[in-house]
């Protein structure tokens, strides 16, 4: 395996530091390894990649010279040069922001997603500092119950496809989908069919945004007021790598962790939200 | 008189019938390439003609047809999607010529060694779509499509589609998908050509519906005879549907370069000119997604590279003509609205720029727009098209992205003195 690996290793230059990487692995994964951090959106190591959301656009250079390519969608080669960090660069992430951002509200204080939101995050460090958007922004009914667990907010939305594609990929239930074109793009569910898959707290998770929300979780805590230890889901004898996550002396949330050999990150809304059983009043022991 | 080849037919009456079309030598061409050509002899033929792509790109078809990755199962799909704004070519290729798509397409297959052959037709087409699978059901009851092709040996099934009313599923990798039962999201290219990777994951070819119908023409009188006609890489006869400010709006059929817009748009065989006392105020060359033109390029040449060269394209043969009548504001807006509403919604900078500029757009033209509206437009602009360069810098998953700035952006650059009178004097001047 390791001769294997070592043939198949290739050295690419990265704002003009040299690193190795394998052989057709993402660009945008082989950076983050050496270091180098390229903001995403709808990039998630454990779904295909769709090349949606623009935000991880790198300079590489072609035939032609340098031009702008989406990092997700690239595998690595060897002597390939890439430029992170320059003013064509800035200028791209700067615009697909301030795309993202011109009909997201500006409702961060009372969003659940505040605090720990890559959309707010890699807005503060990579984005503009203030809007020229001053016509109406998007509107929709908010927040909807898509199923008895999940609310969706349609205008926080960013159309990023990870809970579409994780719902149709990994979970094999596509119950929300996009509907419409344009930017009258909309994630939801199907009429009559409510989002009542096994797995839907995943999407919760996963969204880079506060578009989807879970009951459970709706207004309980702040990011940076939660306590936190790593732990096993004891739901089932799987045993999937969780975060208990508390407030005010009392479970809050569950977060799936990313153990390679058990769950990538994954819960299933028992294991998920089945933390409310401890504090019930209905409890009986 | 120039030579007719797309359009020889099409006044005929009941044109669309196979005994009309047999009676006009129909299906001719597909006997000779099945019985007396290998596919290899037609790919040539095809190739020697230097016919480009009649779709948009202006790709050269033989060099596309090449490029198959030759696998066991290879697809043909014809693009008849046709939905540009004012393009409107295939429209009548399609309703009065539809046995011409049939035998053009069957050569494809058979050139290119296809198992089977789509035809994606615009749902709005309705007589089209009605017309085309009539040819389809007369074709296979004639022998010329099926099992054994006049006793070839070349067996293909062609198959009809409807489109679902998405401007989108014209772009072929969104049309492939949407082909295939989903929805009509373009493919990320590199790597996924359609060529390598395209319909059910198999190679395939996507060529437009006037590409198809120039290959019987093609097969029967040799590509070199085809290749005669024209200039340069514009080789053969271009179908132009001329629309906007013209008196005699419609579709014509041109030797490429034989022409200029000036004698397109003032020939009273064609265009027949302006309204008495109007004059060219722009030309859109290709369909809206094109960057406009002035009354000082009329004298260009209909042709490929001659309205390159000009900083636009001659895309997908559509011009419209706008008077001084016109408002460049609201012409540009309207465009953008259009882009705005057909825009697949999957990559941020379409999705959310179309819909931001449409709104300036619109706020200018009702007369609440400032000077800073229009740096701001052309720096949005920027952003979905770097360098706002035709052909454009991608930084979008498709074309129709930076096919937004095209026309902003013109009108901005040609028509900047117009856009102020909307903002001093808040409104537009034009009655509409």
């Amino acid at each position: 395996m390791s001769t294997d690996e070592s043939q198949n290793l290739v050295t690419l230059s990265i704002d003009g530091k040299e690193i190795n990487a394998k052989g057709g692995e993402l660009l945008i994964e082989a950076a983050e390894k050496a270091g180098v951090f390229i903001p995403r959106f709808c990039y998630h190591n454990r779904l295909p990649q769709v090349g949606m959301c623009r935000m991880c656009l790198v300079e590489v250079k072609g035939p032609r010279g340098f031009s702008l390519q989406p990092s997700c969608y690239l595998p690595v080669s060897e002597a390939m040069e890439v430029i992170t960090q320059s003013e064509k660069v800035k200028k791209a992430q700067d615009g697909i922001l301030e795309f993202l951002l011109i009909n997201h509200p500006l409702d961060c204080p009372t969003c659940d997603k505040g605090g720990e939101c890559p959309l707010q995050d890699q807005t503060l460090t990579y984005g503009p500092g203030e809007s020229r958007f001053a016509e109406e922004k998007r509107h929709w009914e908010k927040p909807i119950a898509i199923s008895e667990l999940v609310f969706l907010d349609r205008e926080r939305c960013i159309q990023c496809d990870r809970c579409t594609r994780f719902a149709d990929v990994v979970a094999g239930d596509a119950l929300i989908e996009f509907i419409g074109r344009g930017d009258h793009t909309e994630v939801n569910v199907f009429p009559d069919r409510p989002f009542s898959s096994y797995f839907s707290g995943n999407t919760v998770q996963i969204c880079p945004v506060g578009a989807l929300t879970a009951t459970p979780y709706r207004f309980k805590a702040r990011p940076w007021d939660l306590s936190q230890v790593e732990s096993s889901c004891m739901a089932c004898s799987m045993g999937c790598r969780i975060m208990v996550q508390s407030s005010q002396n009392g479970l809050t949330r569950y977060l799936g962790l990313d153990s390679d050999s058990v769950n990538h990150g994954w819960l299933c809304d028992k294991g998920r939200f089945g933390f409310e059983a401890v504090n019930s009043a209905d409890r009986e022991s | 008189m120039s030579t007719k080849i797309v359009t020889a037919r099409v006044d005929i009456p009941n044109s669309h019938t196979l005994s009309v079309y047999l009676e006009h030598g129909g299906y001719q061409s597909l006997r000779k390439a099945l019985l007396e050509m290998t596919p290899e002899q037609v790919q040539e033929e095809v190739t020697a003609s230097g016919m480009l792509g009649r779709g948009g790109a202006g790709f050269e078809t033989g060099r596309k047809w090449s490029m198959l990755k030759q696998d066991l199962v290879r697809y043909l799909v014809v693009n008849g999607d046709e939905s540009e704004p004012s393009t409107f070519k295939d429209h009548l290729l399609v309703e009065n010529d539809p046995h011409q798509l049939v035998e053009g397409t069957l050569i494809t297959a058979y050139a290119i060694g296809a198992s089977r052959a789509f035809i994606y037709l615009r749902g709005e087409f309705a007589l089209g779509l009605e017309r085309v699978q009539s040819a389809i059901n007369e074709a296979y009851a004639y022998g010329a499509i099926g099992r054994n092709i006049f006793g070839s040996g070349f067996s293909v099934d062609l198959v009809l589609q409807p489109g679902a009313g998405a401007y989108i599923c014209g772009e072929e990798t969104a049309l492939i998908e949407s082909l295939e039962g989903k929805r009509g999201f373009p493919r990320i290219k590199p790597p996924y050509f359609p060529a390598v990777i395209g319909l059910y994951g198999a190679p395939t070819i996507v060529n437009n519906v006037e590409t198809m119908s120039n290959v019987p023409w093609i097969v029967k009188n040799g590509g070199q005879a085809f290749a005669a006609m024209g200039k340069g890489r514009s080789t053969g006869t271009r179908l132009f549907a001329l629309s906007g400010d013209v008196m005699r709006p419609g579709n014509y059929e041109l030797e490429m370069t034989s022409k200029t817009f000036r004698e397109l748009i003032y020939d009273p065989d064609f265009g027949g000119g302006l309204k008495e006392g109007r004059s060219v105020k722009a030309v859109i060359p290709g369909g809206v997604s094109a960057p406009w033109i002035g009354p000082d390029n009329l004298d260009l040449p209909l042709g490929q590279d001659e309205v390159a060269q000009a900083g636009s394209m001659l895309g997908s043969g559509s011009i419209i003509v706008l008077d001084d009548h016109t408002c460049a504001v609201r012409a540009a807006w309207r465009i953008t609205r259009f882009f705005n509403r057909e825009s697949c919604g999957q990559c941020t900078p379409c999705r959310e720029g179309s819909g931001w500029i449409e709104k300036i757009m619109h706020r200018i033209e009702l007369g609440s727009g400032t000077e800073s509206d229009l740096d701001l437009v052309l720096d949005a602009c920027d952003n979905i098209a770097p360098g706002l360069t035709w052909p454009p810098q991608q930084t979008t998953i498709c074309v129709l992205g930076p096919s937004i700035p095209s026309s902003v952006v013109s009108a901005i650059k040609m028509f900047r003195d117009e856009f102020m009178v909307h903002i001093k004097e808040e409104g537009c001047p034009f009655v509409h």
